[in-house]
């Protein structure tokens, strides 16, 4: 009985073969914590709810303020909403919970959150001789709030802008896909991650809705596989550092 | 960007403080005459404006609603809320209309079309409201609203000003039907008795509508946020002398800025809309007006001329 539940979900994989490109902890496109010049479909909708390793996380224990509590970095959970309303263009919406001591408390609890945009926008195609080309950023928009000293940090955790080139190989029927960027962090939490970034990923031709990932952050090598079970379910697992956990969770529906 | 408002700056708010998701009907479009819709939706609240140690603070009403459409473009409509989950506080623990209104729609010509509303409205304001809509082309029209009101709470007191506020806002409306993809740019005077201007983008797809909003006004400074309207299945519906339904439609508004006051508006229609719009998707139909209908009625009805005079006041041309 386990073996043909077994079956029949490896029958329904490799049946399967609609693909999604979700950098999940955004919900936009890409690979793990990468951006890639790839982009969904036109409609893609994405709701996804991610695990955050505190190796994730932007920022350091000496910083104002930060994903940290008490001198210690914690784990932490982020969910996003994330759509892609033309080819050449997607937008997201992330909020990551935050951990802290609220008065009349003895235990420190996830009770606030970050929270920005995202954008990317692809003005090249990939061609036959020639990458895909996409620019974008993540909590590009500045907190008016703190424009107008109204409160609110105004941190950026997550603030950065980068263009990044992608080019897709098939041998076989294999898919190889190489991503090659530029990415730039204006703010100090993410600054080890600025710089020259790049990714590899295969889709094996038996399962194409499965994708694995190798890539380069700029500060350490991240590895993980993604898969999109039954049109709408997209599962991915990382390890940050080739180390630690990192993974999520979200629905994907296209709205046409 | 992290953002948490320390306090609310001021004492009086509406209900929309950070995010609102709401259940709402739009029958109006829908049902012939003498029919009444009856429905019941909910309206989602959420909000992120004190240290308490939540994340959110959290409001969730059933919106039961009634509708009655007389004929001759005259409707009355009229909705409640009944809270179930409140951590906003006491102001918000009692049922109380949400809107209880009277509507006339007609069309000047073929390019104009109008609404005249009044009664209570939502944002917690009653008063007349007049809305307009000029088609210039295909692809552009302009929009104009104007209302007379004043401030009513049914909450733990009743309480109410004169009617006084005079509050109005107009712009250009573009519709790119190969895209269908709208925009609008408005600029006006708003509930606080500011002024501003605000713009919107929607991509519409085939029973969702997504956009995002920027908009700037001399009480709330910048904003900014987006959209999401769901029109809620089923899809398939009959025409009954009183129709019972859940909620048409699932609008959720996300803004920004936590304790934006700026730029507040009400709603005349307890299913008003940026999907569907201000007026009935056949009176000189504009824009979204002319994507397939979301809700189809089965089995197909013959109209004759003596329905279309009781519906429109004319027959069909």
């Amino acid at each position: 009985m386990k073996f043909k539940l077994f079956l029949i979900f490896c029958i329904s994989i490799v049946l399967s073969s609609a693909t999604c490109v979700a950098q999940l902890y955004t919900g936009m496109s890409g690979l793990i914590k990468n951006p890639s010049a790839e982009m969904n479909n036109s409609g893609d909708a994405i709701i996804a709810g991610y695990y955050l390793d505190k190796h994730f996380t932007p920022g350091e224990t000496t910083d104002r303020y930060g994903f940290y509590h008490d001198g210690l970095k914690y784990n932490t959970f982020d969910f996003s909403i994330a759509l892609t309303p033309f080819t050449w263009l997607e937008i997201g919406y992330t909020f990551t919970l935050m951990k802290s001591l609220a008065e009349e408390t003895n235990k420190p609890q996830f009770n606030h959150k970050d929270r920005y945009f995202s954008i990317k926008v692809n003005p090249l195609k990939e061609g036959r001789y020639y990458p895909a080309i996409a620019v974008g950023s993540n909590d590009f928009i500045g907190s008016p709030g703190k424009i107008h000293n109204d409160g609110g940090s105004g941190a950026g955790y997550f603030c950065n802008y980068y263009i990044v080139a992608t080019k897709h190989f098939i041998p076989h029927g294999h898919s190889f896909g190489v991503d090659l960027g530029y990415r730039y962090v204006p703010v100090s939490y993410g600054k080890k991650w600025q710089g020259v970034i790049a990714g590899a990923t295969w889709r094996p031709k038996w399962i194409p809705s499965l994708r694995v990932i190798g890539e380069w952050t700029g500060n350490e090598v991240n590895i993980g596989a993604d898969i999109l079970l039954w049109k709408h379910l997209f599962i991915q697992a990382a390890l940050i550092d080739c180390r630690y956990f990192s993974g999520g969770i979200a629905y994907n529906v296209n709205l046409f | 960007m992290y953002l948490k408002a320390k306090s609310l700056t001021f004492g009086f708010m509406f209900v929309v403080i950070t995010n609102i998701a709401s259940l709402h009907t739009n029958a109006q479009s829908y049902s012939y005459p003498d029919e009444v819709d009856v429905f019941m939706g909910v309206d989602f609240n959420c909000r992120d404006i004190y240290f308490n140690n939540r994340v959110y603070d959290v409001l969730v009403n059933l919106t039961p609603g009634v509708r009655w459409n007389m004929g001759r473009r005259w409707e009355v409509a009229a909705q409640l809320y009944v809270p179930v989950i409140n951590q906003y506080g006491d102001k918000y623990k009692y049922v109380r209309f949400r809107v209880a209104s009277i509507s006339k729609q007609l069309a000047v010509g073929n390019r104009w079309k109008m609404k005249f509303s009044g009664g209570i409205f939502t944002a917690e304001s009653y008063g007349i409201d007049m809305k307009n809509m000029f088609i210039i082309k295909p692809w552009l029209a302009i929009t104009a609203q104007i209302g007379l009101t004043g401030y009513i709470s049914m909450g733990h007191r009743w309480e109410a000003s004169p009617m006084k506020k005079v509050t109005f806002a107009a712009g250009p409306e573009f519709y790119l039907s190969r895209w269908n993809t709208q925009f609008y740019l408005r600029g006006g005077r708003y509930l606080f008795n500011d002024y501003g201007v605000e713009a919107e983008a929607f991509r519409h797809f085939r029973h969702v509508s997504v956009g995002v909003f920027a908009s700037y006004s001399d009480f709330g400074k910048e904003n900014a946020g987006f959209k999401v309207i769901v029109m809620i299945p089923p899809y398939k519906r009959k025409h009954r002398r009183i129709n019972f339904r859940p909620a048409s439609n699932f609008r959720l508004r996300y803004s920004v800025e936590a304790v934006n006051g700026g730029l507040t508006k009400y709603q005349t229609d307890p299913e008003e809309n940026e999907r569907e719009g201000w007026f009935d998707r056949t009176l000189i139909p504009w824009g979204t007006d002319l994507m397939e209908s979301d809700f189809k009625y089965s089995p197909t009805e013959i109209i004759t001329d003596k329905d279309n005079i009781k519906r429109n006041g004319r027959k069909n041309k």
